[in-house]
């Protein structure tokens, strides 16, 4: 990241902000999509995150972590669209089985679509840390840096996604075909 | 293969898949709201703030610097210092000999107030007023309450009150109508919170309020109601700050929607309740972009949650206080307890004002060659104002002196700086 553009944004230079924003959109897109599961929502939070980064830009300290910063308040903004949609159990989609990704017996345990409707089951907050850490492929102490809260609270809602994600798996052999009806 | 293991590989598998582009509209979109928003400012108020940069304390150092100066400057001036309709300036001796270029003007005998009874909480920043830790460092972090004695108003025999407790500082204080007790806020870096203590010392606690929702708040400016059972304070939760109403008795809490303001412009700020409990006065600053700021005065009927701004004829009022029988408000034009900056416009002072409870009939109250800090009642309906001393006024201007003419300069920057003082009419 260019660290004069950085501080010229800081100083209220939109041109210089606007270029940092098309840098940074589509990784911060991408990250909301896979914490949100819909893109109207990660539209919403990316945008989000984008104005209230310009509004709080003057009070980033370190230019270097503009960066690790702008993801923070990506993932909070996540947080909110989350609260505010409330459509985590009653939107559930069934998207397209595209079989297995990968050779190995991973497909013989889940696929995407049991994936994606268990992901949705686990907090917004445990389904970030998952996301960075399984996606952006974050060691859990950056993590735990970058959304402000300590490397145990980071390590332990890593951990709780992935027992709920297996717990939300077991618990959809059976409901799977019903839920998918309704969707 | 571990289940974990296999699952983390799906997992991960899973989570390549999926948009990896911004969509263009959302962007463009984004980048069109920035184009009419403003970038936050640090303007915290040194002793109203949650947490305060160090550019942020050199900007007041400086800021008082520079109002010791001018003060001196205008003082120094031949006939520059004289303020129309002030009260008849006859330096005495004493005067000539105080150390201050702003020293407080004098009038003839009886020269001031420090015969009266009573003491005055000293709401104050920086190093202690007793000189026990004069230094090169102006520690704008340390925001203590001190009692001072009228008769000397010296910093020698300031004696804090409740030392240490709570740790992050008191400021901000409110006393109760029967000058027991008081109500003020921490300056807790990770939010400021709500303590009620009685004027004794004794009986310190920490009123727990209600923080809806999961993001973190932050309460400050305590006021009591008329009858000293509830609280009113400002909540800044999120992007919103709001008037919050908290019942000491019940612990019931509520929330006057209609004096919500974004928390970074036009928030509600200094609440003061009206004698008969119906209404309350409060300030706004708008920040105004790049335009000289403004702010308002507005009264929220609490029955209703109705608010209406005052149409007082003043770029900047602020600091509302009601009179005892509610007919008429106290402001401040440009307070510093509210912006952190002095505002003296087109060659004016910060001053004290009265106004009619519906914003009209401004009445100019205090004359000064500095500026007023901040202003409030006392027990018995005069005027107590902060401007490197203390003094007294009548609430219809008159009878403007010094609360004690040998006192030290409160503004002295190597002691710390007064800004508020509370009245106490008790021993």
């Amino acid at each position: 990241m260019d660290r004069d553009l950085v501080a010229r944004a800081q100083r209220g230079d939109r041109e210089a902000f606007a270029v940092l924003v098309h840098q940074v959109s589509d990784p911060l897109f991408a990250v909301g999509f896979r914490i949100l599961r819909d893109t109207g929502l990660a539209e919403d939070a990316l945008q989000n995150a984008l104005v209230l980064a310009w509004r709080r830009l003057p009070h980033l300290r370190d230019v270097d972590r503009f960066e690790a910063w702008i993801h923070r308040i990506l993932v909070h903004a996540c947080y909110d669209e989350a609260q505010r949609s409330r459509q985590w159990t009653a939107n559930v989609r069934v998207l397209p089985v595209d079989g297995p990704s990968t050779p190995d017996d991973a497909s013989t345990v889940v696929d995407r679509d049991e994936l994606e409707r268990a992901f949705r089951r686990i907090p917004v907050e445990q389904r970030a840390v998952f996301v960075l850490h399984h996606y952006l492929g974050l060691p859990l102490v950056e993590i735990a840096d970058m959304l402000g809260i300590p490397a145990g609270t980071a390590r332990s809602r890593l951990h709780y996604a992935t027992q709920g994600l297996r717990v939300a798996l077991v618990g959809d052999a059976q409901p799977v075909l019903e839920e998918g009806r309704l969707a | 293969m571990s289940d974990d293991r296999r699952l983390d590989r799906a997992a991960r598998s899973w989570l390549e898949a999926g948009p990896v582009k911004a969509p263009d509209h959302a962007v463009d979109a984004a980048l069109l709201e920035i184009q009419t928003t403003q970038q936050e400012r640090d303007w915290h108020v040194p002793w109203r703030v949650r947490t305060m940069s160090n550019t942020a304390r050199l900007a007041v150092a400086a800021i008082a610097i520079a109002l010791v100066v001018v003060g001196g400057a205008l003082l120094l001036k031949p006939g520059g210092n004289q303020t129309v309709g002030a009260p008849t300036i006859a330096p005495s001796s004493s005067a000539a000999a105080a150390p201050s270029a702003s020293a407080p003007t004098v009038t003839p005998a009886p020269v001031d107030y420090s015969m009266l009874h009573g003491r005055i909480l000293m709401e104050h920043l920086g190093n202690a007023p007793d000189r026990s830790e004069v230094s090169s460092d102006y520690h704008t972090d340390r925001r203590r309450f001190y009692w001072m004695n009228p008769a000397t108003m010296t910093g020698s025999t300031a004696v804090e009150f409740l030392p240490g407790q709570p740790p992050s500082g008191k400021v901000t204080a409110d006393i109760s109508p029967n000058q027991r007790k008081l109500v003020f806020q921490d300056t807790d870096p990770s939010g400021e919170h709500i303590w009620l203590a009685n004027l004794d010392g004794t009986g310190l606690q920490k009123i727990a309020t209600t923080c809806p929702g999961k993001a973190a708040c932050a309460d400050w400016d305590p006021a009591f109601d008329p009858t000293g059972t509830k609280v009113v304070f400002v909540r800044g939760q999120g992007h919103t700050a709001v008037l919050v109403i908290k019942d000491l008795g019940s612990g019931t809490e509520r929330v006057l929607q209609s004096t919500s303001g974004s928390s970074d412009n036009n928030v509600p700020e200094q609440p003061s309740w009206s004698p008969d409990g119906q209404k309350i006065a409060f300030g706004k600053i708008d920040w105004n972009g790049d335009a000289p700021i403004k702010g308002v005065v507005s009264v929220v009927d609490v029955l209703a949650d109705r608010t209406t701004i005052l149409p007082i004829a003043l770029n900047f009022p602020g600091d509302p206080y009601w009179s005892r029988d509610g007919s008429r408000l106290l402001i401040v034009d440009g307070p510093l307890s509210m912006a952190a900056v002095a505002l003296p416009y087109a060659g004016r002072t910060a001053e004290a004002y009265s106004i009619a409870a519906d914003g009209t009939d401004l009445v100019q109250i205090t004359h000064t060659v500095g500026n007023v800090v901040t202003a409030n009642f006392t027990p018995d309906d005069h005027v107590l104002f902060f401007s490197n001393y203390f003094y007294l006024v009548g609430f219809d201007g008159t009878d403007q002196r010094p609360v004690n003419i040998h006192g030290d300069d409160l503004s002295e920057l190597a002691n710390g700086f007064g800004y508020v003082g509370h009245w106490i009419d008790t021993p």
